[in-house]
């Protein structure tokens, strides 16, 4: 069919085995943590995620001021100073205090619309996988060339308008869209290890389909799916600044960088640190995830030299 | 070769009919009727009841979806709810806008990308590979809208030296930052691509036996590796042409070039369903059909590639 690329970052026990790459008296995940360990680009990205994530738990307590009631229109559009380091918003509002609460809605929209996609992804693509060449299969391969006919972002906006804006419609918004390639993924992954001795041996002494899934199939594809969620994360962060920007997110007062970046769009002749802030701010979460990213690909596949 | 082009074509008609299945549901199960949000809420009933027969919103869904698609397949998608204009005929008037941003940002990510990838791989591990790793990284990372309203500010409100918006008397400064913002990005994933894929091309043995013949570094990556590292840096850039050509609503939002892209978000912000429609419909074809074309183009460019 298609010169696709087979995607391999996944190799049995017995392939890894014989790379000889394997120690005894250490997990998978406890190598794959080594590995991560000593790869400085990845480590910087895991301490810049773990960073912003203390941030957004602790926004309350960082911010200088109230995100939504601190406001003076006295002192409106100002420029960064020692009062205000990233100056003030239309209303008077510190850009640094929205900045700082922004990173708590980034933050949980990245994760929650992820877990939707896994949920669905893995659900539907463990099934086709499992079920490969029957209706079920059929039916969910369908679907997901549907979902994938449409381009990603107008999807979004259409079940975004469809059920109405609010942080909720993020999450179901963006977790639909993405289940496709998670889908496929986790299908073709489920296709090759179904032939597996381990899991004919499993099948052979009784378990249960369910269990054969879940207990023996599933666990050997974590390490596709750590790496799709890390990288996932970003690209639901962007969608979601998309999103705020088209004011079907969070809706105001919530600080959303999207949202402020809508706002200042107006006041870009007079005030364009009001641009730059959240957006630099966006650049710099996706930028994290995305060396963590990069890092896990390498650090989870059997292939990288130890 | 002909009978997989077929049988691919075949397959298409289940996915479109999907989309079109799709789109109308969802905007039914919308809250709210959409000819008042297109009269207005204070209307009288019996202007909402004529209006709702005059566009055949009285009977019974499965009709209005059974005209609609047999409409569709003539190649009339119908009239917009709000202005009564053709929705065939609006995407004739915008497609070409479209059409201009995507060749221009494409030229852009093909002339920026590869040869960064490529220069990234054969200085693999030099401060050249380092820098133009971060620089791509950051380019991929950069969310479009801000970098939109960042060009803008820089070059058409501080230097001044390009317009803002709109597209004027369409010459190509008004193309220019959009497809920047565009080419770009996709410049920064194809350098990334690119680089990954000639690195692995360059580890294998025919390489190697080129080296061992003594062939100059030149002729080994330009004649050798590139050839076969082209196969997915074409998939990705076909891959990229196809969602440019559906028309990038926030770009064309923030630039307002009146593509495909706008023309789609002001439809569905408008809850104007039959131009939603239309243009969804019009997306998925374009899309899927650059697909298609695409699994073509293998064949030319790989000769192991056979389709039967």
């Amino acid at each position: 069919m298609t010169a696709r690329k087979p995607s391999s970052n996944l190799m049995t026990a017995t392939e890894t085995a014989a790379a000889g790459n394997v120690y005894l008296g250490e997990t998978q995940l406890a190598l794959a943590w080594r590995r991560l360990r000593r790869d400085r680009v990845a480590m910087a990205g895991l301490v810049l995620v773990l960073f912003l994530s203390l941030v957004a738990i602790f926004a309350p307590w960082l911010a200088p001021y109230d995100p939504v009631t601190d406001y003076n229109l006295r002192n409106r559009l100002q420029p960064p100073s020692k009062e205000h380091w990233l100056g003030t918003d239309a209303s008077g509002r510190d850009v640094f205090s929205r900045i700082v609460h922004g990173a708590r809605i980034s933050l949980t929209v990245g994760l929650t619309s992820r877990v939707v996609t896994l949920v669905l992804g893995v659900g539907l693509g463990a099934l086709a996988g499992y079920f490969a060449g029957t209706w079920v299969d059929m039916l969910v391969m369908r679907l997901s060339e549907v979902v994938d006919a449409l381009p990603s972002l107008f999807m979004a906006i259409a079940i975004a308008v469809a059920i109405g804006p609010g942080i909720y419609t993020v999450f179901i918004a963006l977790g639909f869209v993405g289940w496709a390639d998670m889908c496929r993924l986790i299908r073709g992954q489920v296709l090759t290890i179904r032939e597996e001795q381990f899991v004919e041996a499993a099948r052979a002494i009784g378990c249960s389909t369910g269990r054969i899934v879940f207990r023996h199939i599933l666990p050997q594809v974590t390490a596709p799916i750590i790496v799709s969620l890390t990288m996932g994360i970003a690209g639901a962060i962007m969608a979601e600044t998309a999103l705020s920007f088209l004011g079907l997110g969070a809706q105001p007062p919530t600080p959303t960088w999207g949202s402020m970046m809508n706002y200042a769009r107006q006041y870009i002749y007079i005030a364009p640190h009001l641009v730059f802030a959240p957006g630099v701010a966006i650049l710099i979460t996706v930028y994290a995830f995305n060396l963590l990213g990069d890092g896990l690909r390498d650090a989870l596949d059997p292939r990288t030299k130890t | 070769m002909s009978r997989y082009f077929i049988r691919r074509l075949l397959l298409v008609v289940p996915v479109l009919f999907g989309v079109s299945l799709f789109t109308f549901i969802l905007f039914f199960i919308v809250p709210g009727d959409p000819v008042l949000s297109v009269v207005g809420e204070r209307a009288s009933p019996e202007t909402v009841a004529l209006i709702r027969a005059e566009l055949g919103l009285d009977k019974p869904l499965p009709i209005q979806y059974a005209t609609w698609v047999g409409r569709a397949l003539k190649g009339d998608l119908g009239r917009s709810f709000l202005n009564r204009r053709s929705i065939t005929e609006s995407i004739q008037a915008r497609f070409p806008v479209t059409l201009r941003l995507s060749l221009y940002s494409l030229a852009i990510a093909v002339a920026l990308g590869i040869p960064a990838g490529v220069w990234a791989a054969v200085h693999k591990g030099t401060w050249i590979d380092a820098a133009l790793r971060n620089v791509s990284l950051i380019g991929v990372c950069t969310p479009v809208i801000f970098q939109g309203l960042a060009l803008q500010y820089i070059f058409g409100v501080w230097l001044g030296w390009l317009p803002v918006s709109g597209i004027g008397d369409g010459s190509w400064r008004h193309y220019l930052l959009p497809a920047v913002v565009l080419g770009t990005n996709i410049a920064a994933f194809q350098a990334r691509l690119s680089r990954a894929v000639v690195l692995e091309v360059l580890d294998q043995d025919y390489i190697r036996t080129a080296r061992a013949k003594g062939l100059s570094q030149r002729v080994i990556v330009y004649k050798h590796a590139l050839r076969n590292a082209m196969i997915p840096i074409v998939t990705a850039l076909g891959g990229s042409l196809g969602s440019l050509l559906v028309g990038s609503a926030l770009t064309e939002t923030i630039f307002a070039l009146p593509g495909i892209g706008s023309y789609t978000l002001d439809a569905v912000f408008a809850r104007d369903l039959p131009v939603v429609m239309g243009a969804f419909l019009f997306q998925a074809v374009v899309f899927v059909g650059v697909n298609v074309l695409l699994d073509g183009l293998y064949v030319l460019i790989d000769p192991r590639v056979r389709y039967d």
